[in-house]
């Protein structure tokens, strides 16, 4: 069973504790200025999973986090365990944070953009937002900048650049044709390869039938709109469905003729792929999401259960 | 000859729904041509095109007609029993309930289609019985009903809030049936909406003769030998019956009850005959059915937004015509 090469990385980092790095630098975060972190910071809170998942990956433990339509991020571990909890990704207590006294929050810009002077005030304040791989790349870049670890995040690139690379070279040219799903009840929205998720599963070969959007502004908006006809008429051979709301899917005819249902390939995904900024996430989606194309070729990779890939499951 | 004005509506109506369900059963992601409609409608040759004819676009129709029809009687019924002309379902606090019943059921049941439709209409139905039993004891006069319906409708939405926030993972599939629509309503929702429709359009038709006698002056009504009290509260138990059905299946569109009845109104002469009677209540469903699925058919044609619910055009196209007519009746006299 395949290790995700991260775990083994924050592991190293956690026991010689990053410290490459020196003070104070200027970090470029989502709001296109320069933040000046002046000391290393200790009392960190992630406001969103990337922030979580990019100090697990450093050996770090967040003070404070969020959830996540009331869930913590179970993709991370147990590592967590210990964080408060400062309520909903999209509305934080910030009386909590407060409370706090962090010297840094992480959070993303879409949604703690609206409470950024008061979040700024209570700590220094940095904002990223989710986009495609180069923005994960720049994004773990300037984290690893503010957190003093700008070597071990140059390290995590590489190795997740090697990682794919190797992954491509093992992964069919012409894969199979496929969906990923976000929906909210009765409306289909379809991830396109300007996002991360599906970037990555594309990179491997397989074909995303929602394609490349040109028209959109920000990777955030790259998302089609299905109804279930349109669905239908895809018929992609392998299905990935965010279910938001964690629950089955809605019954609906059309799943019934889909060959990815009828084929065992239609799949309910974790948290991490809504939110795949992270280190740990996006080496997590590219590992599993190569298992469940081509699992004669790779293995299922070790990762907490919680946040397996597991049939997609309809409420009749 | 001349036709009257029932009739010649009437049959505008009829002509405007065939007309609207042909182009929804021909617009889709599936190439249909007209002369392929008749054989795909009737024949299950295996095509996944006749598979989306018939199990994708005519139930979201049926569901459309039938909702537009059930909450526009439903909206005339209300109007009657209030003497209210700004009447319609949600008044009876039945918006309210449903949208607590849908959450309910979402959060602590089951997303299935039956266990949401049913605790709709629960929590519909138990609304609209509060918001009853509350203004009672006024004669369910206009004034205590709307006061009464606000007060539950405000109960049930902070109940709604309560369980979204102890649940949040289920917010936005509620956010997505608060605007409403017929996005993948298929022919389990036929099967629910459809006897409830067709039961109480049929009994609201048996009541017409009560009904022409409940809509002018009590004295009056008293004076034929017409319970009143009874009557309303018949009135209104099918008026709730009618709506709670449709919103738990399309969400809170319930002002489509408010617009169909004046539609009829300002489109032909008012009379509140029983005669006059039997004929606006079809046609105020007729007309409810050619709204909605009119909306509908927008929402398919015209996209709104990236992320813009399939419902939106329903509450745009509603909600224009809503302040249309509220001008036109402040500028004049209500007919």
């Amino acid at each position: 069973m395949r290790h995700l090469a991260l775990t083994l990385l924050a592991v190293c980092s956690a026991a010689e504790a990053p410290a490459n790095g020196s003070f104070p630098v200027s970090i470029d975060d989502a709001r296109a200025a320069d933040v000046i972190i002046e000391t290393k910071p200790e009392r960190i809170v992630a406001l969103s999973n990337f922030g979580a998942d990019m100090m697990v990956a450093l050996g770090l433990t967040p003070i404070g986090i969020t959830t996540y339509e009331g869930k913590r991020p179970v993709y991370l571990g147990p590592s967590l365990d210990g964080a408060a909890d400062l309520g909903d990704l999209t509305a934080p207590n910030l009386e909590i944070l407060a409370s706090l006294a962090p010297d840094l929050t992480i959070g993303m810009l879409h949604y703690n953009g609206p409470f950024e002077k008061e979040i700024s005030e209570i700590g220094g304040f940095l904002a990223f937002d989710a986009g495609d791989l180069a923005t994960s790349d720049e994004n773990v870049t300037q984290l690893g900048r503010a957190l003093g670890a700008s070597e071990v995040a140059a390290e995590m690139n590489a190795a997740f650049a090697e990682l794919r690379r190797s992954i491509r070279e093992r992964a069919p040219q012409d894969g199979p044709e496929y969906l990923f799903l976000w929906h909210y009840y009765d409306t289909f929205y379809a991830y396109q390869d300007n996002l991360l998720t599906t970037e990555l599963i594309s990179s491997m070969g397989a074909e995303n039938l929602a394609g490349y959007n040109d028209s959109v502004e920000t990777a955030e908006q790259a998302f089609m709109p299905l109804d279930p006809e349109e669905l239908l008429k895809f018929d992609p051979e392998v299905l990935f469905v965010f279910t938001s709301h964690g629950g089955p899917v809605k019954a609906n005819p059309v799943f019934d003729r889909m060959a990815a249902v009828q084929n065992g390939k239609a799949f309910s995904m974790g948290y991490q792929y809504s939110q795949p900024s992270g280190p740990i996430a996006r080496e997590m989606i590219l590992l599993e999401a190569a298992h469940l194309l081509y699992p004669d070729l790779f293995d299922a990779p070790e990762m907490p259960d919680g946040a397996r890939a597991r049939p997609l499951v309809f409420a009749e | 000859m001349s036709r009257s004005p029932s009739a010649v509506l009437g049959l505008g109506l009829v002509l405007a729904l065939l007309l609207l369900s042909a182009v929804h059963l021909r617009v889709g992601a599936f190439d249909t041509p007209w002369s392929a409609l008749p054989a795909l409608l009737w024949q299950d040759d295996g095509s996944a095109a006749g598979f989306a004819l018939r199990d994708i676009r005519l139930p979201r129709l049926i569901c459309a007609m039938l909702v537009g029809a059930a909450l526009a009687v439903s909206g005339l019924l209300i109007q009657i029993v209030t003497r209210n002309p700004l009447g319609d379902p949600g008044l009876t606090g039945v918006s309210g309930g449903a949208a607590f019943g849908v959450a309910l059921a979402i959060t602590l049941l089951s997303p299935a289609v039956w266990v949401v439709l049913g605790s709709g209409v629960a929590g519909g139905a138990l609304a609209a019985v509060l918001t009853f039993a509350l203004s009672h004891h006024a004669g369910m006069r206009s004034l205590h009903l709307l006061l009464a319906g606000i007060a539950v409708s405000a109960f049930f939405i902070a109940a709604t809030g309560a369980v979204i926030i102890a649940q949040r993972s289920s917010m936005q599939t509620l956010y997505f049936w608060m605007i409403g629509g017929f996005a993948g309503k298929g022919w389990p929702e036929v099967a629910l909406i459809g006897p409830l429709t067709a039961s109480g359009l049929a009994a609201s038709l048996a009541l017409g003769p009560i009904l022409a006698v409940l809509a002018l002056d009590d004295t009056v009504a008293r004076g034929v030998g017409l319970a009143t009290g009874r009557w309303r509260l018949v009135s209104a138990a099918l008026s709730v019956l009618l709506a709670a059905g449709a919103v738990a299946i399309a969400g809170p569109i319930a002002f489509i009850g408010f617009i169909a009845p004046h539609l009829v109104r300002h489109s032909t002469p008012d009379r509140a005959g029983q005669l006059a009677m039997r004929a606006f209540l079809p046609l105020t469903a007729l007309t409810g059915a050619v709204l909605t699925s009119g909306a509908d058919l927008a929402t398919r044609l015209i996209p709104f937004g990236k992320n813009a619910p399939a419902g939106i055009w329903v509450s745009v196209f509603g909600g224009i015509l809503f302040l249309l007519l509220a001008q036109r009746m402040l500028r004049g006299p209500a007919r």
